[in-house]
């Protein structure tokens, strides 16, 4: 057998024993609507930390975190920064969602802007936004998966029908099984993925330099400048890392999957517990690090950084090998894309169609809904990245750009009773507006500071000043029926 | 869980949710982490002096993924401090 067979057949039969587990991590349950996007609320410590971690596993880290270790140099270290410092904001706000959640049964993360502003338009306005930064990440889960299957079958599969398949069976799971499913297809990838990848980090720099210091040795004498900020741009520096951190701890969980999986705790003490934790779960981050900076020196001409991992390890590895990293990496792409579709699937037919559009559906029309449109959106997404070009974390960046922009009505409307929905609103489209004018015109970075990060100060800014112009006194969340 | 502080539980009893703001101690312990790697991104961003043959600024981010769950531990017991009493009284298992 040739070795892309071999490395196809094992990543085939990862991607069919997750795809087994997803459908049937659902299949003895009634899947109503509660069910289906929180799992009934009955997630403990273990469940809702796989969930989360598996959402932070993503093919983002495993290819794009080496890809810009490679590419870009120290600046990929804004990576662990926000990822440690977003589990500390989790500690304080999402057992405060999540109590809220139980108080109003919140499904959604637009639920809770409708139970503290009372407002359908905002609450649309939040879902669809929502929506449409999703796909963005949706991109960067398929394209990864793309370039798995295009390297594992050393360039004789073409991209495209590899990504059709794999997101076909992600739509099948997630209409099936709902969050049930996908959490247990994460426990797989996980297990299979965390022990390759600590594999990968620690044997690669062995097998080429003899040890991570003589590869950093052999790296600063290379290429100096690469291991400090800017590394091998002109314009990631300290006041660029600054804001991009602080962008994406602040965005972190106002991605609406993340936010929305807080619900599907037990307590709020499990999220509280969970957030205390996690940091320790992201010290194979690094690892990914070093892959890509040992791909730089050992393979020093790739077309695209996203490679590098990938590039390395079929140097390196028998092709056996390379088909189970290639297969944890394809499930570590469908897990979170199967989570980012359910997100919004719920949010359109929830919060966006249903109160604007039809306002008399029943909670199963909305649930049969909701998977149509998971298929709908998977087509959307399939067909935007046939046109992308953007590396992992610039698509990742786009995405934080826009979902960072909740984050002062949430933030404001848990803690600050004079915040008005005006304001809000007002805030938030201001800061939508001006992430999307930024990063359309490829102004981003600006001035050395994150776009999305000038927008979400901008939004700060309007969001108070037209809430205390615009004062209606005391302003709360909804009474509880 | 659901009996957090006497004050606490006549704040939830209301008829509408308020979130209870964290106390200041916990504040300050997870503001710590915030400061060493971000913040102070200027003072450790540079390769020497290498710490186990890593350079310092990968040294020092990783060596706060093990120091931000220990600021945050700190603050869990902080905030649950309250709450661990009544609980007890009422048979909880914290």
């Amino acid at each position: 057998m040739s070795a892309s067979v071999v490395a196809l057949t094992i990543i085939s039969a990862i991607v069919a024993a997750g795809a087994f587990v997803g459908f049937c991590g659902g299949s003895h349950r009634k899947m109503d609507l509660e069910q289906w996007i929180v799992g009934g609320r009955g997630f403990g410590l273990l469940m809702v930390w796989l969930l989360m971690a598996g959402e932070v596993y993503t093919t983002f880290t495993f290819l794009g975190a080496s890809g810009w270790a490679y590419s870009r140099g120290a600046p990929v270290l804004y990576i662990v920064g926000y990822t440690c410092l977003a589990y500390v904001v989790s500690f304080y706000i999402l057992p405060e969602l999540w109590e809220a959640g139980r108080r109003y049964r919140l499904q959604t993360q637009a639920d809770f802007f409708q139970v503290r502003y009372n407002n359908k338009y905002l609450t649309a306005f939040v879902a669809l936004v929502g929506v449409i930064f999703l796909i963005p990440y949706l991109q960067l889960q398929i394209t990864g998966l793309g370039i798995i299957v295009e390297v594992a079958s050393f360039g004789g599969i073409h991209r495209t029908p590899a990504m059709v398949i794999a997101f076909a069976i992600v739509a099948g799971f997630v209409s099936t099984s709902g969050i049930r499913g996908v959490a247990w297809v994460s426990v797989l990838k996980d297990f299979v993925l965390f022990f390759a990848a600590v594999f990968v980090g620690v044997a690669v720099p062995h097998i080429y330099f003899g040890g991570v210091g003589p590869m950093f040795a052999a790296l600063e004498r290379a290429k100096p400048g690469h291991l400090v900020m800017p590394g091998s741009t002109t314009d990631l520096g300290h006041s660029w890392y600054i804001s991009t951190v602080l962008l994406c701890t602040f965005g972190f969980y106002m991605w609406p999957q993340f936010f929305g999986a807080s619900f599907t705790a037990k307590s709020g003490d499990t999220l509280r517990r969970n957030a205390v934790v996690m940091p320790l779960y992201i010290i194979t981050l690094p690892l990914m690090f070093f892959v890509g900076m040992a791909a730089l020196l050992v393979l020093p001409r790739l077309a695209n950084g996203d490679l590098s991992m990938l590039m390395i390890v079929r140097k390196t590895f028998p092709p056996w090998f390379l088909g189970v990293l290639g297969g944890a990496g394809a499930l570590t792409a469908m897990v979170p894309a199967a989570m980012q579709l359910l997100t919004a699937a719920s949010l359109f037919a929830k919060n966006l169609c249903r109160p604007i559009l039809a306002p008399r559906m029943t909670d199963q029309q909305v649930a049969k809904l909701a998977k149509i449109i998971v298929l709908a959106l998977t087509c959307a997404a399939l067909g935007s990245t046939v046109f992308n070009s953007t590396t992992l974390v610039g698509l990742l960046l786009v995405g934080f750009g826009g979902v960072a922009q909740f984050f002062p009505g949430v933030i404001l409307g848990l803690y600050s009773k004079r915040v008005t929905m005006s304001g809000v609103f007002a805030g938030m489209a201001t800061g939508v507006l001006i992430a999307v004018v930024l990063m359309v015109g490829k102004h981003d970075p600006i001035m050395g500071l994150n776009a999305g990060f000038i927008a979400l100060c901008f939004n700060f800014a309007v969001t108070a000043a037209v809430s205390l112009l615009m004062s209606t006194g005391d302003t709360g969340f909804a009474p509880i029926r | 869980m659901l009996l957090q502080s006497g004050a606490h539980m006549e704040q939830r009893n209301d008829q509408r949710f308020h979130a209870k703001r964290p106390s200041l101690g916990s504040i300050l312990l997870g503001l710590i982490p915030f400061t060493a790697a971000c913040f102070s991104v200027s003072l450790w961003d540079r390769v020497h002096p290498l710490v186990l043959g890593l350079p310092f600024n990968f040294f020092w981010l990783i060596l706060w993924l093990l120091l931000t769950p220990l600021c945050m531990w700190g603050a869990y017991r902080l905030e649950t401090r309250g709450a661990s009493e009544p609980q007890r009284k009422n048979g909880g298992t914290l």
